[in-house]
């Protein structure tokens, strides 16, 4: 009975129950009837997969996207200018950026609140004063801060694709009451936000043409670098981590074994006497 | 006392133990030496396995396609 077939051979017992476990989780998660909302399917975003990071230029459009469409009802007031800087756009670049906004400072020395042009560490605008502001502006409905709201969602950011292009006419028989709009993505069919993404609504800078899919993928990719910004950090710091457990594993298992020999191969033998 | 010759491998590890692990000074040089390099040695291959495999997206890359933002001038 080889020492080392016996430890190889636990080795792959655990893996194939670790295995089945999680085979066992994928496939046979529950789905149910009576759910009232389409889940999305998954998108082959570019940033999916263990070598992958964020597609900066997306970030980039998306940026572009938010500022000219939905930061007009949608505040995230958890992201500064300064965030942006060696993400998609350089410093001088996200200073023009800040300064195109006025910000409310003060008191002044006179006691007095004044505006002043934006600077790097301002946060993104908010579009409305406060909750209730922004709740009659909008037919009741809140519209919610974006910051973390790829985090929020279960279905991450394929739910915010699949909503944003979702909009279509309800089928034959659903009734969506006065004052909501129509999508299957949203839970219980009739969501509040009227459809925001039409071809050629934006003009961005690289001169990609904006069709409604493309500006949805990047304010999607956007939102998720908003949620996620440590994303390409933490996983290219998983990759040193990975490789160093991959060459020290073995050396250690051996180190282990080789210390533990004397005992191992020691038997202690009780004689049948007092 | 007569002994036949050693094997390859076992010059071998004789000469790494004779060189390095005889004086525990010249041991812990020797791994502080080798920590440097290996560290060195796999830092160049995960970025480099990164930078290939994202290559085109990666912020540094940005003003390949986008122009510079400048100041829009208020007049």
């Amino acid at each position: 009975m080889s020492s080392l077939g016996k430890l190889v051979g636990r080795g792959l017992a655990v893996a194939g129950i670790g295995a089945a476990g999680v085979v066992g989780y994928g496939v046979y998660s529950p789905v149910y009837a009576n759910d009232e909302v389409l889940h999305p399917p998954a998108y082959a975003w570019e940033h999916i997969g263990p070598f992958q990071k964020f597609d900066a230029r997306a970030i980039r459009r998306g940026y572009e996207v938010y500022k000219n469409v939905c930061s007009s009802c949608h505040s995230m007031k958890f992201l500064h200018y300064r965030n942006l800087v060696g993400v998609a756009f350089t410093e001088d670049e996200a200073k023009i950026l800040a300064a195109d906004t006025e910000v409310e400072d003060g008191p002044n020395d006179e006691g007095e609140m004044f505006t002043r042009p934006g600077r790097l560490s301002d946060k993104f605008p908010d579009p409305y004063a406060n909750e209730e502001a922004a709740r009659y502006a909008n037919n009741g409905a809140l519209p919610p801060d974006l910051s973390c709201v790829v985090k929020a969602r279960e279905a991450k950011e394929d739910y915010i694709f699949a909503l944003l292009t979702g909009y279509r006419d309800p089928p034959d028989g659903v009734v969506v009451r006065e004052g909501l709009h129509y999508n299957p993505y949203f839970t219980g069919g009739g969501i509040a936000m009227a459809r925001a993404l039409y071809d050629g609504g934006v003009d961005y800078d690289d001169g990609t043409p904006a069709t409604t899919s493309q500006m949805a993928k990047d304010v999607s990719v956007f939102l998720t670098w908003a949620s996620n910004p440590e994303h390409d950090v933490k996983k290219q710091w998983g990759s040193h981590m990975l490789m160093t457990l991959a060459v020290f594993t073995p050396f250690i298992i051996w180190f282990k074994r080789f210390r533990f020999s004397p005992y191992k191969y020691k038997r202690l033998v009780f004689r049948d006497q007092w | 006392m007569f002994q036949r010759e050693l094997t390859n491998p076992q010059k071998f590890r004789n000469a790494v133990y004779n060189i390095f692990m005889k004086r525990t000074s010249t041991y812990v040089t020797s791994l502080i030496l080798a920590g440097f390099v290996g560290m060195n040695v796999m830092n160049r291959t995960v970025d480099g396995i990164w930078a290939s495999r994202n290559a085109g997206k990666t912020f540094e890359d940005i003003h390949k396609t986008f122009p510079h933002l400048e100041p829009e001038d208020d007049d």
